[in-house]
Order: C-alpha cells, then structure tokens, then sequence
C-alpha cells in the first residue's frame, strides 16, 4: 500500500487520531503543571509532612514506567470499586508520571533565585504565600520554560500509551494498531504517525525558544 | 516626667544578653545593645565578629539561642503573622542588595506596600517614584535590576525599605560589594537618611562614615561587644587592646 493509497483511505482516521493526540497533550499538560506547582510549593512549605509527602509523591511517580503505571490504574483500581472511562486512565497516568518530572524542573528553577531574594521579601514582611506567588513562582516558571517544553514533548509521546487501551476516537499511536490489522499498512502506517509526533514536537520547541529568549531573566 | 515622655525614651531597638552559636562557634556572646529614636548606631569589627549575626537577628533571619530582643519594648515574635508584621516595620538593607530580578525597579519598590501594607497600587507607585527621587534612580523605575549598576542597585534597595516607612533601618554592610567608584553614591543616600532622623544600625567598614555619621560606634570581636562609645572617642582614644589592634590593621588604606 503506497502513501497516497494510506492516506486516502486512512486519512480521515490519522486527522482524528492527531486531533485526539493533541487534545490529550493539551489537557493532561495543563494539569501537569497545576499539580507540578501544588507539589512543589508542599516540597518548599515550612510544614515538614507536607515536605516528606511531596518529596516522597516525586521518587514514586518518577520512577514507575509509564505502562506499569496505566496496568495498574486500569486493572487494580476497579477492584477498589473505582472504575475510570479509559481516557481518563491514560489522562491520569500521563499526569502523575509528567508532574514528578514537572515539579523537579521547578525545583531546580527555584533553585536559581537564592537565599538573598527570600530573605528581602520576608524582611518585607511578606507572608509565606505572599513570597510563593510574587516571588517564588513568578521566577520558577519564567526560568523553567526550555525543560517545561521539553516536558511538553515527553507528554506528548507519553500519550502513545493511550495504545495500550481501547479509546474512541483512538491516538496517534493507536490509530496505527488500527489500520495495520485491517490493512498492509507496514512501516509506512507507523511512519506517518511519526511524521505526526515530530513535526508537533519541532513546533513546540520553536515556541518555547520565543517564550524563553521572551521571558529569561536576566541576572 | 510624664508617662508619655517616658515612653517615647523607650528604645526602639533593645538587645539584652543574647547568645548565639553556630554548631561549635559561639557568634553572638552576651550581647547587650539599646538604640534609641533617631540614634545612628554604626557596628564595627574584624570579619567574623558576629556584627552581620547581630544585625540579622534583629528581624529574626537568625534565630538567637537565649537572651531577649525588644522592638519599641515588645518581644520579638517567634514566626507567623506577628513576626511578619514586624518586620514590615524595620527596613533592611543587605550586601548584596536581593533586588527582585524579575520585576522594573518600580515594581521592586511598590510590592511591599502593595501586598503589606494594602496601598493600592497608584499609591504604592506615587510613593515609589518620590523616593526613587530622593536617592537618584527615578529615571531607571522601568528597568530591571541587572540593567543598573552595583551603587543604583543598593539605592534602590534602600528605596524598597524606605517605602514602608520603618521605624528603624538594619545596614548589614551596604557597601562591601560595591566598586570604590560606587561607595559614596550609596552612602551619601544614607548620611541624608540618619541626618533626617532615621533610626539606623548600620554593619560597615567604611570608618569615615561613622565618624561623620555615628552617635555611637560599637566595637565587636569574637561575637561580643568590647567597646562602644561617640565616634570621636573611639577612634581617637579606643580603650581596648583589641580596639587598637583593628584600628592599627585597617590604618593607610
């Protein structure tokens, strides 16, 4: 089957499983980074629980692979009578893995402004939350922006997982299971799914380029 | 006297035994200070001698392991809301300056009021630019701090402190990470500040400025106080040996 054979019979089925592909992106970095700053902000708080908690939620969801991570949520949670549409079982493993990497990266933005800043904002007389928002975050995102894009990138594929499960309308990855079993697709199926990955990821990093040289600070 | 002439003698700043130790070095031995409205108190020694601790500990960046500090006659609070509070009401001026790198000049000198104080924000920049004004970077207030040079950040710095019109200034040596060419610009903002009547402590090596400037110098080595009295006093006539021995070491330079 030749490319323009693939895509006139498969084509509708690649633009649906891209737009899926990006929704998912979208949405689960979104949450990503609302649950990469919660878990920071509990790893910087002055409460230790709260520091041990957020410590401890980073080495465990960093280091579970992503699949494993999926089994689980897929097939040990219904015996927990908690029983989660399949999309949302994707959506909710590329969101605890992604934030444990996510909030490392803020860790290590937060990093970067140094004990004087923190010490001017107290004798201020800000309050803690007051040297998170003004101060803490503000710096830590505006620093963090080429490895929160790399990160972007890493949920995009991370979405491949996706695969994995029956989802309708199907993903990137999975669109290609779909049409290999209908179809002699070959390596040709898999390539324009590739395609599909690498140009989104190449305009990605060009954005966060701008966003970065836009908003670096300057030391 | 009346209660009330009494109680504006009261000191705004008051230290009574305090110790400090870090691990084994013991940085802070006994000490004992008072500083009263208006006074300019300025803090000598050799590096190490605790000066910078002392200075710290009056706005609790350092915890003290014993005595006692009394701001216009109140304890220092340990933590929270009332600790920030009063904070709020004691300017700091650091060696490093600690601008806010991701916000303009003006917006450095408008987020204490702002978030503290509760001025809105036209308030908040009018109040700004007058001060930014008064110590010569009004025209840099849409910059950010790596634009400015090492003397405009530190008056900036003082700026930030000034707006929430504190009652006292802490000065943890304003200077020592200045050019040469930059050190007057900085002080000359600080003799009009003590010369207005502001409460100042203020850490420094720069002996001309305390001799001008000084109510009172305090000598400090191996963390307790050895000697203070008037500028004049200490400089010409120091009592103790190692009073002495420091002047001898910083004389010619």
């Amino acid at each position: 089957m030749g490319l323009s054979e693939l895509m006139a019979t498969y084509g509708r089925n690649y633009w649906e499983a891209l737009l899926s592909t990006w929704g998912m992106t979208a949405f689960c970095f979104a949450l990503v980074m609302a649950l990469a700053v919660v878990v920071t902000v509990m790893r910087v708080s002055p409460f230790k629980p709260l520091r041990l908690l957020g410590d401890g939620y980073v080495q465990v969801f960093r280091n579970i692979p992503g699949v494993a991570l999926l089994i689980i949520i897929v097939y040990a949670l219904p015996s927990l009578k908690l029983v989660l549409p399949y999309r949302t079982c994707v959506i909710l493993t590329v969101v605890l893995v992604a934030s444990a990497f996510g909030s490392e990266n803020f860790m290590t933005g937060i990093n970067t402004i140094g004990v004087g800043q923190i010490e001017a904002a107290r004798s201020l007389g800000l309050s803690f939350g007051q040297m998170l928002r003004r101060i803490v975050i503000p710096q830590a995102l505006r620093t963090t922006v080429l490895p929160m894009t790399n990160l972007l990138i890493a949920v995009l594929l991370t979405t491949s997982i996706g695969s994995q499960v029956p989802l309708d309308p199907l993903e990137l990855t999975g669109v290609v299971s779909y049409i290999n079993t209908r179809a002699t697709g070959g390596i040709l199926a898999f390539a324009v799914s590739a395609a599909g990955y690498a140009l989104t990821a190449v305009v990605i990093a060009f954005v966060g380029n701008r966003i970065d040289r836009k908003v670096r600070i300057v030391r | 006297m009346s209660n009330q002439s009494e109680s504006s003698m009261a000191p705004i700043i008051e230290l009574r035994h305090v110790d400090k130790h870090f691990g084994d070095l013991h940085v802070l031995k006994d000490v004992s200070l008072s500083v009263g409205k208006g006074e300019v108190v300025v803090v000598i020694g050799p590096s190490g001698s605790g000066k910078s601790t002392l200075c710290r500990a009056i706005n609790r960046l350092e915890t003290i392991d014993s005595g006692e500090i009394l701001i216009e006659g109140k304890p220092l609070p340990q933590e929270g809301r009332e600790l920030a509070a009063m904070r709020a009401e004691l300017g700091m001026v650091f060696q490093s300056f600690n601008l806010f790198a991701h916000m303009s000049i003006l917006q450095n000198v408008t987020l204490g009021p702002v978030e503290v104080l509760g001025l809105s924000k036209a308030e908040a920049e009018q109040r700004a630019m007058g001060l930014l004004d008064r110590v010569g970077v009004a025209s840099q207030a849409n910059k950010v701090p790596a634009q400015l040079s090492g003397g405009q950040q530190q008056r900036v710095a003082i700026a930030r402190s000034l707006a929430m019109h504190p009652k006292a200034m802490l000065f943890d040596e304003p200077t020592s990470a200045l050019d040469p060419e930059m050190i007057n610009e900085v002080l000359d903002v600080m003799v009009d500040l003590a010369r207005q009547g502001m409460t100042m402590i203020v850490v420094t090596h720069e002996m001309n400025f305390a001799r001008r400037v000084a109510d009172r110098v305090v000598f400090m080595a191996d963390g307790a106080i050895v000697e203070e009295g008037a500028p004049d006093a200490f400089f010409d006539h120091p009592q103790s040996q190692r009073a002495r021995d420091f002047l001898d070491s910083i004389k010619g330079h």
